[in-house]
């Protein structure tokens, strides 16, 4: 459970994003949408404490970020390529994330089965450090990796862009999959209204830092999104 | 603060030339006086070809090449010609093709002046000067091949076949440049080598204007690491292997493990010498001795890890078990490189002693220090790709000099307290005693770390994730 309360951003005087509250309760598929500039990833490295709120506060299931470092133990997230460690490989990567989060070898082992089908026989065994991979690739790594023992909140940014549709439907299945059985709360932002809608059952629209739409999921969504983007 | 570190770069630039074309000015007078029997040309002649071999060496290691820049060309209108032609004059009009100007020019004027042909000497600076960037050229073909190594391997044999006298290869070298000397005309020789590289450079850069021969970055063979000996070391275990990784597999972190070793010897530069004998110099080289890794490692903590430290700081990682293992680490690599310095025990027990205390130093509060230090160097690093030749100043900060200060200066003035109060003995004490302290408040001290860099947080990520 994320609760947002009067949280801003500034750069300069310009004010890139200002949530007066939110709250996002567990096992929730919250989807996150809005063009370019419209405070996405603003929004969620705030959450991630990795940048200071001008106001306000992100508290995650009662913790205020900025404040303890415990989130962490519950949180996890692919934000972009910054994510991953280029010098490892695939396997390395897995293993330290796993590590970290007190996973042993042989339950990841065990766990990563479930994707060979999502990896398409690109990514594991493949002697190759994971800054010689494609971006599509990197991202699949990145995904997995940010799903490595069952952290309760699951941040992704963009997580469709770069992947083959064939992938892209693999993750969909696995969002929803996970978000059911294991309760986990997903935070997801995306450029794809088909595939966020998809999977998600509460869309927030942002325009420049601002609340615009808090829709919980009906049929009508995607034509509703699509209303708005065409402007 | 950008600002100022390129005035102290241009600084920097200025007085190397500045160097260099005194030691052009002065190499004339200087040959004279240490070589007495032959003219200074002759001397530099039989010399030139380490001269060429040290260039190759240099340009090698350190020289940036432009040539990913290739890339945004492809699609452009653009004839492919008037790209390379461009690469090729990037290439010619570098900053290191300035320094045989202003040695050799200055050194043929002075030649001129005291009595040589204006004409020999001034041609042979241009077969000199050709020859320069002819060897620019080579070190820009071999630059991603490991083909130094062999030419390496060439250049040692040569100097030893010439030691034992067995095929003069070096002197024939010096000969050929005396001839260029003094039958002008050979200039043809330089010339047409200058003319043949660049056409071969040319050639290589054409065949590699596809994006998948030349422009494809070459995949990397995995280095296996599977570390599992450092799987004892408890919750510290995967950064540390983390860093192990880091260290052998980033061109710019190997240099660690090179100063690492250097570092091992640079006692014997003090402890070698009796004027330094008991002198707070010793302190220093103890330090140094043992502290290399400590120090070069630790002063860019976090900046390591500056491409994945949003990553690091969403992970279930706190920021204390984050530095402990970095504090692990150089504790490791401070007793590792005590352990490997006990041949100095051929230099005296008091020798030994010294560096063992000043391991203990290091341990207990150098480690501290550096990592503060490392604290508020917020230039990301990218680890792989060369450092360039001026890019460690750009690492240049007040505030870490002030850091650096006590690293140096405190074990340097507790050692000379103690020899002051009870000699040579007090001193070591003083100096172990201080590292024990620090190592039995050793949370607490990491305590204040952590805060501080919990303190730095944000704008260490904003410096690290800043896209230039």
């Amino acid at each position: 459970m994320i609760t947002i309360s009067q949280l801003s951003k500034k750069y300069g005087g310009q004010v890139v994003l200002d949530l007066p509250n939110l709250e996002i309760p567990v096992g929730q598929c919250f989807g996150l949408v809005g063009n370019n500039g419209a405070g996405k990833t603003t929004l969620f490295s705030l959450i991630l404490d990795l940048i200071r709120p001008s106001t306000g506060t992100v508290s995650n299931h009662g913790i205020i970020v900025s404040e303890n470092e415990d989130w962490k133990k519950t949180t996890s997230a692919f934000i972009d390529e910054s994510f991953l460690i280029g010098y490892l490989t695939p396997e390395e990567y897995f293993q330290f994330v796993a590590d970290l989060r007190k996973v042993s070898k042989a339950t990841l082992d065990e766990w990563l089965e479930q994707f060979i089908g999502f990896f398409n026989g690109e990514i594991l065994n493949k002697k190759k450090y994971l800054r010689d991979f494609s971006k599509g690739n990197q991202k699949k790594v990145g995904i997995v990796a940010a799903l490595i023992g069952m952290p309760q909140t699951i941040i992704l940014d963009e997580p469709f862009a770069n992947l083959d549709p064939t992938t892209q439907i693999r993750l969909k299945e696995l969002i929803s999959s996970m978000a059911q059985t294991q309760k986990t709360t997903f935070l997801i932002s995306s450029h794809d209204l088909m595939h966020v809608t998809e999977v998600c059952n509460r869309i927030v629209l942002l325009e420049k830092g601002r609340l615009l739409k808090d829709i919980n999921k009906t049929p009508q969504t995607l034509a509703e999104l699509e209303a708005y983007f065409k402007g | 603060m950008k600002l100022v570190t390129r005035i102290l770069i241009g600084f920097f630039v200025l007085y190397m030339a500045a160097s260099f074309l005194l030691l052009g000015l002065g190499l004339h007078y200087l040959l004279e006086k240490m070589v007495p029997e032959h003219p200074p040309i002759n001397v530099i002649n039989r010399v030139f070809i380490y001269y060429l071999f040290v260039e190759l060496l240099f340009r090698y290691f350190l020289q940036q090449l432009p040539v990913t820049d290739i890339k945004n060309f492809l699609l452009l209108p653009i004839p492919k010609r008037r790209v390379i032609m461009n690469v090729l004059f990037k290439i010619t009009f570098s900053l290191y093709n300035l320094v045989p100007i202003l040695i050799f020019l200055p050194f043929s004027i002075v030649s001129i002046t005291k009595g040589a042909s204006a004409v020999q000497m001034l041609l042979w600076w241009l077969g000199v000067l050709l020859m320069v960037l002819s060897i620019n050229f080579l070190s820009f073909l071999i630059n991603k091949t490991k083909w130094i190594y062999p030419v390496t391997a060439i250049v040692f044999l040569g100097g030893l076949l010439e030691y034992y006298q067995i095929v003069p290869v070096i002197s024939s070298a010096g000969q050929a440049m005396q001839m260029l000397y003094e039958q002008p005309l050979l200039i043809l020789a330089p010339m047409v080598t200058f003319v043949l590289m660049a056409q071969i450079t040319f050639n290589h850069l054409k065949s590699q204007f596809y994006l998948d021969t030349g422009l494809q970055s070459k995949r990397e063979q995995v280095l296996g690491m599977q570390l599992h000996f450092l799987d004892r070391l408890g919750e510290d275990a995967p950064l540390i292997k983390n860093d192990f990784r880091l260290i052998f597999r980033n061109v710019r972190a190997r240099q660690i493990v090179l100063m690492f070793v250097l570092f091992l010897f640079y006692g014997l530069i003090f402890f070698t010498q009796d004027i330094y004998m008991d002198s707070p110099m010793w302190v220093f080289a103890a330090i140094f001795t043992t502290g290399g890794f400590m120090l070069t490692y630790g002063q860019s903590v976090p900046a390591w890890d500056s491409e994945y430290y949003s990553m690091l700081m969403c992970q279930n990682l706190s920021y204390r078990t984050y530095l402990r293992s970095k504090w692990l680490l150089m504790t490791l690599s401070v007793v590792l490189a005590a352990a490997l310095c006990f041949p100095y025990l051929y230099f005296g027990v008091k020798v030994y002693a010294l560096i063992l205390a000043g391991a203990i130093f290091n341990i207990g509060l150098g480690t501290f220090i550096t990592l503060f230090s490392g604290a508020i160097n917020r230039f990301p690093i990218k680890l792989n790709v060369k450092a360039k030749a001026f890019e460690n100043t750009q690492a240049f900060n007040f505030s870490q000099l002030l850091f650096t200060l006590p690293k140096i200066l405190l074990p340097v003035g507790l050692f000379w307290l103690g020899k002051l109060a009870w000699g040579f003995k007090g001193g070591v004490l003083l100096l172990t005693i201080t590292g024990l302290l620090g190592l039995l408040f050793k949370n607490k001290l990491l305590d204040q770390v952590v805060k501080f860099y919990i303190k730095g947080k944000y704008t260490t990520l904003e410096a690290f994730n800043k896209k230039d």
